[in-house]
């Protein structure tokens, strides 16, 4: 005769010990330096930070490029990543190293890829300069290209990665059925790879904010125009660190609330799984 | 726990600990993982130093003197390093704040003593296309002109150089480093720039776009006055290698070899 | 109206040449082993896949002709393709993916539902209408397949393997729905020879990229015209020599009917149906009876499949209630019998 029992069941297979161990070592170590960030704050002067223009100057001109960046990356990065994953064109895979090359280069290298390219002697920005007056370096602009530059593979990448594990035969089905190519891709294909698509933005917006090395390079520093975020907080560890310290908190506060409210619906990066 | 000093334009960075820490362990890192040869000296010298400062090295060890290695990085990043016991032998400052820092905490040999001056001049392209010939040129709109920012100490020089001369212009761009603005003149970014004498002059030859930038001095009385000013300090009193080392830097060789690469006399 | 031409493509390796001739309102079948390029034949009738070579003239006009220069894109013919695995667009509902063929055509959002409305209930799916695709099961998806595809209003309906995915249970449903007098001209592509002697008009035997035979079901379980079309529709084709009447089946004597094959060597088709099994030597007219063992026993929703073994290999079709009277398990000794008259014999 079975005695009632009262205790939960346990129906779900046990986590192995060492894979909960090291977990806990991994959380650890992304949290602990984040919140000894957080200890250092001088909140009494939290609110000078507010008040003071510079900071406030630094975050909306990051957040307003990171956008756009991110916008330009998408309409960009979406064709892009059609062309490598549907075509048969000859040379993709060069084609995509070409393309993913400035996720690996160190920052820096890449803004001074930018300079030789569209500098005011560069490849294209010296016609540029010299026939139109347009010139490109130490603008809010340069400051969006580099964003591009170093953050649309991110995009690229996830989209490719989910357009390779659509399944095709769906997309067979609705053509037997009459629609348009045009109609496939937007009926079909796109909306099976909206998750990916959604991470790619989240990854791409968030390269985009804490770019510093191109950033800096190719649209160089001047308040209001290109000191965005995170050359603001470099240059303030060099005088005064409770302001770098403030900065980085700003900054790693309003990636914090973006990436939260996104919730799990961005890591579906590989094959749009929800 | 030292005072912090609260926002003043050039603003000394004494020790918050966490950052120190976290140099400071890098540091010890580096230079603990190297030989564990007692006889080599570790010198933290400011950045601008570097070229003149290896050929100070290689004058001194030929003289017989013992091996040197050398940390460069900003003044006030290797003043936090120190004071967070970072084991330095000696410290070359680009500025007097910076070593002020660390003479409070440690006790070195005797008095810093200054081995060099670093005159300000404008770098332009090679040939002076522009014609500027001094720092009320630098106001003309059409220029694009670069200076260090203000939080390092060649820009608050810069700044105060402009201020003396009573010159005023926005600049284009705060590079966050001296030898940046340099780069940006050679590489025709910007028409001008406010630099050390010692990054120009002292340039190897072999740099391909040295060639491709030219000094111009400030043309104002008051704005040349204001200069950079280098004092060295053995950190240990009892290292008489490290003792030696600073008096060397303070001797002719010495100097003959920061002449030689752009710096004033001390 | 009809499709007629030649299918010619090169796949990877393989080189497909097929001729087409379907009549309309026909159901034709396709057989042959998988790799065969039944698929491709289909994909090429729908557009999904170009021709190489030949032509293919559709039910509105020339649909593909290589040398002519000449492709009628998928969309643009009056043809629609159902899969295996129903291949339904998983972020839209039931309605909307029965809908999509006439919405991709430009008809109207009402329209369209109502459409779709008609032939879910058409078969037998309304429940089903607003729901969503990952709540369905493989038949009720395959239902909705069915519907989606007859939503379009094709000329031709293709089928992939329709029924493959599908358990014995909904099986039967979908053969019937698949067999209803109301539904356009058929392609249906099968590896069970069963639904294509059922379901079809006309069936179509691949191997290896070409036409084997062709014809009506009768025909070809009548005169199979090679071992292979006899293996493929499920008879059971044997090798032996033939003298006169007497058979010899691996040195086995077996006695034939009247034919007018000549001596020499032959291939002797035995129809599952035609074999009886006994528990003990039967009586009785029957000249061919032997003794053997029983390898395994196959069951399906629909029959019961004995494999025999030595001396003469073959597979007998009984029912399940006959299996069950001769009260006989897998390595059990049973007699089988089968007439002079039903052994076909054909040259080899």
């Amino acid at each position: 005769m079975t005695s009632l029992r009262t205790r939960r069941r346990r129906t779900a297979p046990r986590t192995p010990i060492p894979i909960v161990v090291l977990a806990v070592i991994a959380v650890v170590f992304f949290a602990l330096p984040l919140l000894a960030l957080l200890q250092r704050v001088p909140w009494s002067d939290v609110g000078d930070l507010f008040t003071a223009s510079a900071p406030r100057e630094a975050l909306l001109l990051s957040l307003l490029t990171s956008v756009i960046a991110t916008t330009c990356a998408l309409v960009l990065g979406l064709p892009l990543a059609w062309v490598l994953a549907r075509t048969q064109l000859p040379g993709r895979h060069v084609i995509r190293a070409v393309c993913t090359l400035t996720m690996v280069l160190p920052p820096v290298v890449a803004g001074v890829a930018l300079l030789a390219a569209l500098g005011r002697r560069g490849l294209i920005g010296a016609s540029l300069n010299d026939w139109f007056g347009i010139r490109l370096p130490f603008t809010t602009p340069a400051v969006v290209i580099a964003q591009v530059f170093v953050a649309m593979p991110f995009l690229v990448l996830t989209v490719e990665s989910a357009l390779h594990s659509t399944d095709r035969t769906v997309e067979d089905a609705a053509r037997t059925l009459g629609a348009s190519p045009w109609t496939v891709i937007r009926r079909v294909t796109l909306p099976a790879v909206r998750p990916a698509i959604l991470s790619g933005l989240v990854l791409t917006w968030a390269r985009a904010l804490g770019e510093f090395g191109a950033t800096v390079t190719f649209a160089g520093n001047f308040p209001g125009t290109t000191r965005t975020l995170p050359v603001a907080t470099y240059l303030a560890l060099e005088s005064d660190v409770d302001q770098a310290v403030l900065m980085s908190v700003l900054l790693m506060v309003v990636s914090f609330v973006v990436l939260v409210s996104m919730r799990d619906r961005w890591t579906g990066a590989i094959g749009g799984r929800r | 726990m030292i005072d912090r000093q609260r926002r003043t334009p050039r603003r000394v960075c004494f020790a918050s600990p966490w950052r120190a820490l976290v140099a400071g362990l890098c540091a010890i890192g580096l230079l603990g993982s190297c030989s564990s040869d007692d006889t080599t000296l570790t010198v933290f010298a400011a950045s601008s130093l570097t070229d003149a400062l290896d050929d100070i090295i290689a004058e001194h060890v030929a003289a017989g003197g013992p091996p040197i290695r050398v940390s460069y990085a900003g003044s006030s990043t290797l003043a936090a390093q120190i004071i967070d016991g970072a084991p330095a032998d000696v410290f070359i400052s680009a500025n007097p704040e910076q070593m002020d820092a660390v003479t409070t905490v440690i006790d070195g040999h005797g008095a810093p003593v200054t081995i060099a001056h670093n005159s300000l001049v404008i770098a332009v392209e090679r040939d002076n296309p522009l014609g500027i010939t001094g720092l009320a040129d630098l106001e003309r709109p059409d220029l694009l002109i670069a200076i260090a920012a203000p939080e390092v100490p060649a820009g608050d020089y810069a700044r105060r150089a402009l201020d003396a001369a009573g010159v005023v212009f926005t600049p284009t761009t705060f590079e966050t480093d001296v030898r940046a603005v340099v780069t940006r003149v050679a590489l025709g970014e910007v028409d001008a720039g406010i630099v050390y004498a010692s990054d120009i002059a002292g340039r190897d030859t072999t740099d391909d776009d040295t060639a491709a930038v030219a000094a111009v001095p400030l043309g104002h009385p008051d704005a040349a006055g204001i200069t950079a000013e280098y004092p060295a300090l053995a950190l240990d009193a009892t290292n008489a290698a490290a003792v030696d080392f600073v008096a060397f830097l303070g001797g002719p060789i010495a100097t003959a070899a920061m002449a030689a690469r752009g710096f004033g006399p001390p | 109206m009809s499709v007629h031409g030649r299918i010619i493509v090169h796949v990877g390796e393989c080189r497909i040449d097929v001729p087409i001739d379907i009549a309309t309102g026909a159901t034709v079948a396709i057989i042959g082993p998988n790799g065969a390029g039944k698929t491709t034949v289909l994909r090429c009738l729908a557009g999904l896949q170009p021709l190489d070579d030949g032509r293919l003239v559709g039910v509105d006009g020339v649909w593909d002709d290589p040398d002519a220069g000449v492709f009628i894109p998928p969309q643009h013919r009056r043809v629609a393709m159902m899969f295996q695995q129903h291949a339904l667009i998983s972020h839209l509902n039931v309605r909307d993916n029965v809908a999509f063929g006439p919405r991709s055509r430009g008809v109207g959002t009402t329209a369209a539902d109502q459409r779709a409305a008609d032939v879910l209930a058409r078969v037998g799916a309304t429940h089903l209408i607003s729901r969503r695709v990952t709540d369905l099961s493989g038949g009720e998806a395959q239902r909705v397949a069915l519907a989606r595809a007859l939503a379009a209003d094709p000329e031709v309906l293709l089928l992939d393997e329709p029924l493959a995915a599908l358990d014995a249970a909904t099986r039967p449903a979908m053969r019937r729905l698949l067999a209803a007098d109301d539904l356009p001209t058929r392609m249906i592509v099968t590896h069970d020879p069963i639904d294509a002697l059922t379901l079809a008009d006309q069936i179509m035997v691949i191997d290896d990229g070409v036409l084997v035979q062709v014809g009506s079901p009768r025909e070809l379980v009548d005169t199979p015209r090679s071992a292979y079309v006899a293996e493929i529709l499920g008879l059971n084709p044997l090798s032996g020599v033939l003298t006169g009447d007497q058979l010899l089946i691996g040195g086995y004597p077996l006695t034939v009917g009247a034919h007018t094959v000549a001596d020499g060597d032959v291939v002797a088709v035995v129809r599952p149906r035609s074999v009886s099994l006994h528990r003990s030597r039967p009586e009785g007219s029957p000249r061919n009876v032997w003794s053997t063992r029983v390898e395994a026993i196959e069951r399906s929703a629909d029959r019961v499949r004995v494999r025999l073994g030595a001396p003469l290999p073959l597979v007998v079709e009984v029912t399940e209630g006959g299996l069950a009277a001769l009260d006989v398990g897998t390595g059990d000794d049973v007699w089988a019998s089968v007439k002079a008259s039903e052994i076909a014999v054909f040259p080899n």
